[in-house]
């Protein structure tokens, strides 16, 4: 008797994808449905600053490119795509999409969009009780303006919305394995406690959400010996489920990379903690006991997920300006090349205290020598030549500009200091907390636009 | 005389952030190695060997189904991506570092395969 499965595909994995690899992936990775990660820690932060700006903005700013290049191959191809595009205005990226639609002369398309994970208001006004694990205080323990509060939302309102019929569901902040949960309970009919079966979804959804990361991105290693054959031409993952909880990885055919037991276990444990206990707003995941095996190549089968009932708390993420932040850098080269540079970063320092500047911390790298391992380097070489950098963080903006100032005097140290850059930005610092699921009401919104087309 | 193996020989490893905490996951390249690497790479290592760029704590995990070991450190990011000063925000070579740990080799392995391969394809 054959399972009934289908084809997942990851549509983008960052906020910066690649758009070509998510019209690949629709027109040659024989998908159902694509799921889209758009979002990191800040970048939902930095979305909300644009919004902040422009209302009619906030939403990934590569949507328009990426649906102009996939969204007419894949409603032919019925390809229905799910994800977090909406950044910090669903509402403003699911206007995008029925843009583009138009654009495109499409006769009909379903539009979801998926709102509640933003809560800024309700944090400023003081309404809600929370405790930040940074600072163990409350929004008051927070040290700067709160420009962005989202909930890490689950797959409950954009299963809702495939249910409705959506060619494209838009949401904002859920989580990064929520557009997958989403996508196979409504293609299976996965019940909200089929505790395994939602954990099977969403380690599916860990698979797909990183990209790159499983198909041989981040996993070449020629000084140990660890290959990846066309590590230029590496597709998005896209993984194939059955209605039984069966799953294989794998990636689009006859594109470079590899997917190995060996890509997928370094997949497995990508930014997770206590593997018995992985939280998502949809399942509490238990990776302990998952198999890896191999089914052909490029094709791992995974097994063994099990599930807990999710908690009744979401991961809130609270971006906050603070300060600014000043870095320098200038090469030294030559015999005693670390030498200058160390003479050079000892001036600058001395220089940098005279003023009334106040950095709440300064850093000292030499690149090439330290810059990566600090002192936990194993290994020290005498290099030919090596580049200096500070950086300095400061809660004024004002006493950036001291650590500019002295950082031109940098050319009057040591011999032959060249290509002295210096860069001033705002620090967005992200704090997170916990956050009643009952704190978060959700709504999805879904529209049908038709195009006639009528003669005159 | 002893000569030593590097971790990156017998196990790979990739690392990450969520926050502040950086997690890094040691991965045997044999599964056969999992009790050895177990024995050897304990979370007194894992400090020893970031304590110099470190604030937080080492807990290691166990993972016997693909039998490996996932290393979770606290305050191990200079406060995370948005707010460290360094260079790696996000401790992507944090398991270059523990890759490059010299250790014993395994003692009751006289063959000396250089086999890196996953046991896969």
């Amino acid at each position: 008797m054959s399972v009934r499965t289908v084809r997942v595909g990851c549509g983008a994995a960052n906020a910066t994808e690649r758009v070509d690899l998510s019209l690949q992936m629709v027109e040659h990775g024989d998908v159902s449905y694509v799921g889209f990660d758009n979002l990191a820690e800040r970048t939902l932060a930095f979305a909300q600053l644009e919004r902040l700006n422009d209302p009619t903005k906030g939403y990934n700013p590569l949507l328009p490119d990426r649906l102009r290049a996939m969204l007419g191959p894949a409603l032919a191809r019925g390809v229905r795509l799910v994800g977090n595009m909406g950044a910090a205005n669903p509402e403003a990226g699911g206007d995008v999409v029925r843009q583009v639609a138009d654009e495109l002369g499409v006769p009909d398309i379903t539009v979801a969009t998926v709102t509640g994970d933003d809560v800024r208001d309700r944090v400023l006004d003081g309404e809600l009780e929370l405790t930040f694990w940074e600072t163990g205080g409350g929004v008051e323990s927070l040290p700067g303006e709160i420009v962005s509060a989202n909930a890490y939302i689950g797959a409950a309102p954009m299963l809702e919305g495939l249910g409705a019929g959506a060619d494209v569901v838009v949401a904002g902040r859920c989580s990064d394995l929520s557009p997958y949960v989403a996508i196979l309970g409504h293609e299976f009919g996965w019940k909200a406690d089929e505790w395994d079966l939602l954990a099977t979804a969403g380690v599916v959804g860990h698979f797909l959400e990183c990209g790159r990361y499983v198909t041989g991105g981040a996993h070449a290693d020629p000084y140990f010996g660890k290959d990846v054959p066309d590590i230029d031409d590496l597709s998005l993952p896209l993984a194939e489920v059955g209605e039984d909880g069966s799953v294989v990885i794998t990636k689009v055919p006859g594109t470079g990379g590899l997917v190995t037991t060996g890509s997928c276990k370094e997949q497995l444990l990508h930014e997770i903690h206590d593997p018995s206990r992985y939280l998502s707003p949809d399942v509490v995941i238990d990776v302990t006991g998952v198999r890896l095996v191999s089914d052909g190549p490029d094709r791992v089968r995974v097994t063994g997920a099990r599930g807990r009932p999710r908690t009744d708390t979401l991961k809130l993420l609270v971006g906050v300006r603070e300060g600014w932040m000043a870095e320098v850098e200038i090469s030294f080269a030559g015999h005693g090349a670390v030498d200058k540079a160390r003479q050079a970063a000892e001036s600058f320092r001395r220089r940098l205290a005279r003023t009334s500047a106040a950095f709440d911390e300064i850093r000292v790298d030499l690149i090439g020598v330290d810059s990566v391992f600090g002192a936990a380097s194993q290994r020290t070489v005498e290099p030919y030549e090596v580049r200096l950098r500070i950086a300095g963080r400061t809660p004024n903006r004002a006493d950036t500009e001291a650590f500019v100032v002295e950082a031109e005097n940098l050319w009057f140290g040591p011999i032959g200091g060249g290509g002295n850059r210096s860069t001033v930005r705002p620090v967005l610092a992200m704090y997170s907390s916990l956050i009643p699921r009952d704190q978060v009401p959700l709504s999805v919104q879904v529209t049908r636009q038709t195009r006639m087309e009528v003669a005159s | 005389m002893t000569s030593t193996v590097k971790l990156g020989e017998v196990c790979h490893m990739r690392s990450g952030d969520k926050g502040d905490i950086s997690n890094i996951s040691l991965i045997p390249y044999d599964e056969a190695d999992y009790e050895w690497i177990g024995e050897v790479v304990t979370a007194e290592l894992v400090q020893s060997i970031f304590a110099p760029i470190i604030q937080g704590e080492v807990t290691r995990y166990e993972v016997p189904g693909i039998r490996s070991y996932n290393f979770v450190i606290t305050r191990a990011l200079g406060g995370g991506v948005s707010r460290t000063l360094a260079l790696d925000i996000h401790g992507k070579a944090y398991g270059v570092l523990l890759a490059e740990t010299e250790i014993e080799p395994r003692p009751d392995r006289n063959s000396n395969s250089n086999s890196n391969k996953e046991q896969d394809q």
